[in-house]
């Protein structure tokens, strides 16, 4: 997996970062309401931040005296992309052990639990 | 907490993947298509590819290794993984984020496989 991957899910693994994601689905919103729900001192949220915009999930913009947050769509569309990948790979895969374990069912010659031909 | 019995997924997080599949096959054979080297052989690797090597001993803290061969990409063999439970016939599951005997992974872990096995009526889930 390339590194900028890396980041996406290292940044998507804890609860508080996918939270604001999700909040910032619905558009931007300012440091303050995006901490406001979250039960933390605000360096700590800070931090959160800090790791969503280094994963490219984020920018940050500072009009006046309000720093705004926004989803950078690019990065979230690149890792949709792999998840869907990854999802057809296993696909495949437990399609041909499916049938893999109904060769062995019917080696088993066990016909009451053989599947139908 | 009491512990969950039929989801071991409770709450899928945007990088797990949940895939669950119905098939007139026992959980036995199922089963053994996970945990013997030959069978995991000739289903592991995404088509074109092939599994020249695997090796899995089915209990925690046993081996989960897979090479897999592919003509336009050359070899893909990972640090080997490392079971984590070994249900016979009912859950298995492993990770490459350790290694044999739970040792902390020499790379950083990608991937944590969680695979139940039901039998119903006529096959299992």
């Amino acid at each position: 997996m390339d590194n900028n991957l890396d980041h996406f899910f290292a940044a998507m693994a804890d609860p508080t970062r996918r939270a604001v994601i999700a909040r910032l689905t619905q558009g931007a919103a300012p440091v303050s309401d995006l901490a406001a729900p979250h039960d933390m001192a605000l360096p700590s949220f800070l931090k959160h931040l800090k790791k969503l915009e280094t994963a490219g999930l984020v920018r940050t913009i500072k009009t006046g005296r309000v720093r705004m947050v926004a989803l950078e769509p690019a990065k979230l569309a690149e890792a949709e992309h792999w998840l869907s990948r990854q999802r057809r790979i296993w696909e495949d895969r437990l399609e041909r052990l499916d049938a893999l374990a109904l060769t062995l069912e019917a080696d088993d010659g066990t016909t009451e639990r053989r599947p139908d031909p | 907490m009491a512990q969950p019995k039929d989801a071991p997924i409770l709450d899928p997080g945007p990088t797990d993947l949940v895939l669950v599949r119905t098939l007139p096959a026992r959980a036995a054979n199922v089963w053994r298509c996970w945990t013997e080297p030959e069978l995991i052989r000739q289903f592991f690797a995404p088509a074109p590819g092939r599994v020249p090597e695997a090796q899995v001993d089915p209990w925690p803290g046993g081996i989960f290794h897979v090479v897999m061969d592919f003509d336009d990409h050359g070899r893909m063999d990972g640090a080997p993984g490392c079971v984590l439970m070994a249900e016979p016939g009912r859950r298995f599951a492993w990770t490459d984020a350790l290694g044999p005997g739970f040792r902390p992974g020499a790379e950083p872990g990608f991937f944590s496989a969680d695979i139940s096995f039901t039998d119903t009526d006529g096959g299992c889930e």
